[in-house]
């Protein structure tokens, strides 16, 4: 009789091995559901190049996820909808309360950036931006002379990114990571992401006039960074960022932010250091935003670009413009897995 | 500079996680290069649970066609082989479970003896080996084969059944035990 040694070498020289006609079928039909599976995914999961690959291909859309770190802040601080529906009973309730009430807004934003030490900004933006909770968001930017530079539109279904760029008539339209929306409409709805820079101390700054209206101000220094990948220090390294909030006293309802951040050399600052400001006037609470103002509404003569052969250096800034999206992209995808697709 | 050789197993853990990487992403090419790599190793699984050439292969392609299915779902920590092996077992389980609960051939199931000879082949030796498992208890011919085709130590036998490490142990002692009677 075998010994037990032997009989386990006996049974592991068993083997069964597959006829081409057995391979044909299963990886037919195993073809068959990855196709699928693959075809009914949202369309940011399917292979191909995905929202964040365009996003990190130039230099334009790189600009936009530093510019984003930035705005991803900013994005909160500046939140029509969000930054006073605090847990931690931050002044005006009342605020919270319309805030929540409040479908719309149109606002306007101006973006600057410097080099530091310089006083004359190597970039200016003016941005035009829409809000719906039911619709989605679309933001305009402009140059000094009012000819739009490029026009984003988040729809809210479908769920795709179509950033057009009139003066070259071109246009990118990439899928937008299916929770994007969502997380976006946390942001613009009352609760969002208030809890988060609430959660820092704030000083108030007093009653002033600001366009027309008697205002409290409040700013707040210190926030808690620790969400931004671990890879923005290389990035964009922030070293201040400084946050104010002005509410019309008699609307409850914010008419101003402000927006300073200082950031250190970087590679998404082509290491210089610089300084951004930004600044959100002339809201709209509730305004009436006309039909079509979601759709983006490609022109037949525009065609796709390749954004890397694009735009020059500089006017990668326009990619701050770009923030509330790519920034949030960015956060989104922050996962170490996506910062290391950018090396 | 020294360079430090990577080992052989966590190459192929490597090489596995990048196939599964591209699979999640739909890479069909991927499916093909999993599929040719372990297809026999799985089919032997099959076949030593199932004693059935014709099921094993229906096993193993429930397997792929399911793997394929949810590519995003996996979650393979350890090696790939191990996670399909135990994907093979648990439908091999099910099969011999119907086939408990339904014995006997069914109506539609083709007569054997009317088809040309077709499908997976076995060695005479391994045929043998294979009618020999078939005798053993199921229980003891399901640790036998995750022990020595499957490569699974005793513990993540008891895991995946969830029975204590004993029981597996001497399910295995019992099951070598016959075989030595039979081989």
């Amino acid at each position: 009789m075998k010994s037990a040694r032997q009989v386990e070498r006996i049974v592991g020289r068993a083997r069964l091995r597959a006829d081409p006609a057995a391979d044909e079928r299963i990886l037919r039909d195993a073809g068959a559901a990855l196709v699928k599976t693959t075809d009914n995914r949202p369309q940011a999961s399917r292979p191909g190049p995905s929202f964040w690959r365009v996003i990190m291909e130039s230099r334009i859309t790189r600009y936009s996820v530093a510019a984003t770190i930035v705005v991803a802040a900013a994005l909160v601080l500046t939140n029509p909808f969000g930054f006073f529906a605090s847990s931690h009973g931050i002044v005006l309730g009342d605020v919270a309360q319309k805030l929540s009430e409040t479908r719309t807004v149109i606002h306007k934003q101006r973006r600057v950036v410097y080099r530091q030490g310089e006083d004359k900004p190597f970039f200016t933006g003016e941005v035009q931006n829409y809000f719906s909770t039911d619709r989605g968001m679309v933001e305009e930017q402009y140059d000094p002379n009012g000819a739009l530079l490029y026009r984003i539109c988040l729809p809210k279904e479908p769920q795709e990114v179509t950033i057009l760029f009139p003066k070259v008539k071109k246009y990118v339209r990439v899928p937008a990571p299916k929770d994007l929306y969502e997380q976006l409409g946390k942001m613009i709805a009352p609760a969002g992401l208030v809890n988060y820079f609430t959660s820092g101390s704030y000083t108030k700054l007093g009653r002033s006039q600001r366009d027309g209206c008697e205002v409290e101000g409040f700013e707040a220094t210190q926030f808690d960074l620790s969400w931004l990948p671990a890879h923005t220090k290389y990035l964009f390294p922030i070293q201040n960022l400084t946050a104010r909030l002005f509410v019309d006293l008699r609307a409850d309802l914010p008419v101003g932010a402000e927006i300073e951040v200082d950031a250190d050399r970087g590679l998404m600052t082509y290491f210089q250091k610089v300084h951004v400001e930004i600044k959100t006037y002339d809201y709209q609470w509730n305004a009436v935003i006309p039909a079509g103002t979601f759709d983006p509404n490609i022109p037949a003569d525009y065609t796709p670009i390749n954004l890397g052969s694009l735009v020059p250096e500089k006017a990668a800034w326009l990619g701050v413009g770009a923030l509330p999206l790519v920034g949030f992209v960015a956060y989104r995808r922050r996962g170490v897995r996506g910062w290391r697709a950018v090396y | 500079m020294n360079v430090q050789p990577v080992p052989g197993a966590e190459r192929a853990a490597l090489r596995d996680r990048r196939l599964v990487h591209r699979l999640q992403h739909g890479d069909a090419e991927a499916l093909q290069q999993i599929y040719h790599r372990y297809k026999e190793d799985l089919l032997t699984v099959a076949m030593s649970l199932l004693g059935d050439t014709q099921e094993a292969e229906d096993c193993v392609h429930d397997v792929f066609v399911h793997f394929a299915e949810a590519p995003t779902d996996l979650r393979v920590n350890r090696s790939l082989r191990g996670y399909l092996v135990r994907c093979v077992a648990n439908r091999a389980r099910n099969v011999l479970q119907r086939r408990h609960l339904q014995p006997g051939p069914s109506i539609d199931e083709p007569e054997s003896l009317d088809c040309p000879v077709r499908g997976s082949v076995a060695s005479e030796e391994s045929e043998q080996i294979f009618e020999a498992l078939a005798q053993l208890p199921p229980e003891q011919r399901e640790v036998i084969t995750l022990h020595i085709h499957g490569q699974m130590r005793f513990r993540e036998i008891a895991q995946q059944l969830e029975l204590s490490i004993n029981t597996v142990q001497s399910r295995y002692r019992y099951g070598i035990e016959r075989l030595r009677t039979l081989l």
